[in-house]
């Protein structure tokens, strides 16, 4: 009884421990595109598969030690090495959990990566050590960081935006948390995400990759505004609306 | 019956240096593999030492906001080699000194097969170690390109310093210094078994060092390569990585984590050997499903070849989903022996000595890392996570958890082994709750961290981010971590000459290292081996009534 009490004490506090990194969202940030939030759907599927496996191992685990603790004047403990049915069960039953979490996992994958033929708005992000660069397509505004002042990346809400992520020296990643996403910029090598933003807004981005001397001040950040407050601002070339 | 009957008798030769010359140069003219293995771990240890002092340096920097108690520059010097050494210089050592101690007595050989061979590996493992570090004290510092060193930042326009190139050619050596190690396992296991001893009998632990080393010559022949393409790319203008010249920067990346990935393994596996051993012998049990046990090591190195990619999902070039089914898959034989472990276990008499202590803390550890695993395995949940604290804390949880309690599990369990005087078990039981309670203090907290945008590898941080609370938690607890090892070293410098005495098998042991004395004589037994008719011949030979039964 009290071995059977105490591994379910330590299942309640294996559990409540993972909750305590977030309820919702699982310790994520609200997700504030459309493509984050298809991560963080996933995300969650993830985490309580984990968290279920996990307590059910721990309250194994908390089973054994209570229940096998050496006895005085105990006789030889059973000898018997293999189960074979057992085996079988604790072999397959991981297959069939990891072969549905990858089929969840490449179909996210494909709503994540899919690219429009036609995004409505293209901007081509350039990272370099150590700032970065906005530049929208279809107009000559270009925005770059200095020293002492993070670049602002803003964009349309509810639209299709393009990033085009270009490197001309070293690796650098774009991520910004809010996104629920990354992506490398890297010499020869074109990357490009899409993003919905669906909510107003002000979150920090950070490039991800280490990438030299003064990585951790590469930072920017991400505004979005309405699209009729986003024309005003590209048609002032970027100024303050 | 065997090769063995069929050599011709000679009277062995009197080794030439090895336990004639006495004192220093005893110890530096050696071949007897278990000097080498003791030279090893206690290299690693203060390799490990060394490494952990970085590691302390870094949580002082990140423990409050804004801080600039350790320049930009030193930080990236810092978890460079704190990263470097760790893997390279102190699990890697410390894992290839218990094989070379071990798997001559658990198959019951005389010594490895290549003794000076056995010797050469060491002093290139420690020659490489000073290389690398001896980076600091050139003028422009260490490496600090991070320890998987991407090209282009660390070609010889972005990372000029000299620091550089002795990282490279410590990496070379490294890589030569493992493969002549794991030829020797390898031949050592395939040849030199006792009469009997097939290769299914064969105590799990030699098993895992087997495949470890199988891995070893598929993995580390790639890093030395890579790294000599680096080296000429630096020195001789090769633009083998050069994007402006036609060069592939990800290529690097390719045959990093071709060694990288089955590095992890070469790191864990030797250790999920030394716990499956622990378990066995503190429930008085055989290990439960000895057979899944070494397909499932056969089938994780099989796998672990054909992952590496995982490691650059956000790079976009690498979106096949082969390498998240690979990588999901490998989670299954893993989950498999925890099961296993937990069976061995299952109707055992445990008795909590300090081996088994660690034992269960690994399993409690371990478990956590494993779990983060497929998350990190799913690409689109990894544009999230990857480069983030939440990695960080990911691979401690695997890398520490797994690993470096390993590490501490070895040294409970065969201290006695190693010099006939046990262990104090309740120093060892302070090293143990110091280190587990540092441990998750340290590491849970960063999986928050990484969740809400901490990336990894920066120097400070601001306030308004948010995160100087958990930083701060997590920078006690590796304190903690630190202090924990002073029991440890406290209670080996005083036990190896005050200890109570051991005997040959303290623990009740099954595999053949208990069937010597502690430690073992030169050329191993003083005594015939007893018969060999399963994995555990010193348990059947001192317990002839409870042999393992298949039902």
């Amino acid at each position: 009884m009290t071995a059977r009490r105490r591994a379910g004490t330590i299942v309640a506090v294996a559990a409540s421990l993972l909750l305590l990194a977030g309820c919702g969202n699982l310790g994520l940030p609200d997700p504030v595109t459309s493509q984050g939030k298809e991560s963080r759907d996933l995300w969650r599927i993830f985490v309580w598969t984990a968290i279920i496996i996990g307590a059910i191992v721990y309250g194994l685990v908390g089973f054994v030690v209570v229940r096998y603790r050496r006895q005085r004047q105990a006789a030889e403990p059973g000898q018997r090495q293999y189960n074979v049915p057992v085996e079988i069960v604790y072999t397959a039953v991981p297959l069939i959990i990891v072969g549905v979490l990858l089929g969840l996992s490449i179909r996210t994958q494909g709503t994540v990566t899919s690219t429009s033929d036609d995004p409505d708005l293209t901007v081509h992000v350039t990272g370099f050590q150590w700032q970065w660069q906005f530049a929208y397509e279809g107009s000559d505004l270009t925005i770059t960081g200095v020293p002492g002042k993070d670049p602002v990346l803003v964009l349309p809400v509810g639209q299709t935006v393009r990033l085009e992520l270009e490197s001309p020296d070293v690796v650098h990643s774009f991520w910004v948390p809010d996104f629920i996403e990354k992506r490398d910029l890297i010499p020869r090598v074109d990357n490009a995400i899409d993003v919905n933003v669906t909510e107003a807004g002000e979150w920090q981005g950070f490039c991800s990759e280490f990438c030299g001397l003064a990585h951790t001040g590469m930072r920017f950040s991400v505004r979005a505004v309405s699209t009729d407050e986003f024309r005003a601002w590209l048609a002032n070339g970027g100024s303050e609306p | 019956m065997t090769v063995l009957d069929e050599r011709p008798e000679v009277v062995p030769e009197p080794p030439e240096h090895s336990e004639r010359a006495i004192g220093i140069l005893g110890w530096i003219t050696t071949t007897d593999h278990k000097r080498i293995g003791l030279a090893y771990m206690v290299t690693g240890m203060v390799f490990f030492l060394i490494g952990g002092a970085m590691a302390g340096m870094i949580r002082v920097q990140l423990a409050r906001p804004e801080q600039d108690v350790i320049s930009e520059d030193l930080y990236n010097q810092l978890f460079t080699m704190h990263g470097t050494i760790m893997l390279l210089l102190f699990v890697s050592p410390f894992a290839l000194g218990l094989a070379n101690y071990l798997v001559p007595l658990q198959v019951g050989a005389k010594d490895m097969a290549f003794p000076r061979l056995n010797a050469l590996g060491y002093w290139l493992t420690l020659f490489a170690g000073i290389v690398m570090l001896s980076g600091f004290a050139t003028k422009d510092g260490a490496a600090k390109f991070g320890w998987y060193g991407y090209t282009p930042l660390s070609d010889g326009v972005r990372s000029p310093n000299l620091g550089g190139d002795l990282w490279i050619v410590g990496i070379a050596l490294l890589g030569i210094a493992g493969v002549i190690t794991a030829l020797n396992v390898i031949t050592t296991v395939s040849t030199m078994r006792a009469p009997g001893m097939t290769m299914f009998r064969m105590p799990i632990f030699t098993w895992n060092l087997f495949v470890t080393s199988l891995l070893i010559l598929m993995a580390f022949p790639v890093l030395t390569a890579a790294g000599v393409m680096l080296f000429v790319d630096r020195q001789f203008d090769g633009r083998i990585f050069d994007a402006a010249h036609g060069g592939y920067p990800l290529l690097w990346q390719h045959l990093f984590w071709f060694f990288g990935h089955p590095e992890v393994y070469i790191l864990v596996l030797p250790f999920f050997g030394v716990f499956t051993e622990i378990f066995a012998v503190f429930a008085r049990r055989p290990v439960f499903g000895y057979k899944t046990l070494v397909f499932a090591t056969l089938a994780i190195g099989f796998l672990s070849v054909g992952v590496w990619a995982h490691h650059m999902f956000t790079t976009g070039e690498v979106l096949l989903p082969f390498f998240s089914f690979m990588t999901m898959l490998i989670a299954v034989p893993t989950g498999v022996k925890f099961f296993n472990w937990i069976g061995t276990m299952w109707g055992g008499q445990l008795s909590f000595r300090p081996p088994l202590v660690w034992g269960i803390g690994f399993l409690l550890t371990f478990l956590l890392g494993g779990l983060t695993g497929p998350m990190l395995a799913s690409a689109p949940l990894d544009f999230h996570l990857s480069d983030t604290y939440f990695v960080v804390a990911h691979f401690h949880y695997v890398l520490f958890g797994g690993s470096v309690f390993g590490v501490f599990a070895a040294a409970y369990y065969w201290f006695p082994k190693f010099t006939g005087r046990m262990l104090n078990e309740r120093l060892a039981w302070i090293h143990f709750a110091l280190t587990f309670v540092g441990f998750h203090l340290t590491f849970m907290v960063q999986h928050v961290l990484g969740l809400e945008g901490m990336p990894r590898r920066v120097q400070t941080y601001t306030d308004a981010d948010g995160w100087s609370g958990l930083n701060l938690a997590s920078s006690i607890g590796s304190f903690l971590v630190g202090i924990s090892v002073l029991p440890f070293l406290w209670n080996v410098w005083r036990s190896y000459r005050h200890g109570p005495i051991a005997g040959r098998n303290p623990w009740d042991g099954q595999t053949l290292e208990w069937a010597t004395a502690s430690p073992p004589v030169p050329e191993n037994y003083d005594e015939p081996l007893p018969p060999i008719r399963s994995e555990r011949p010193v348990w059947d030979a001192n317990h002839p009534d409870a042999k393992a039964t298949a039902h």
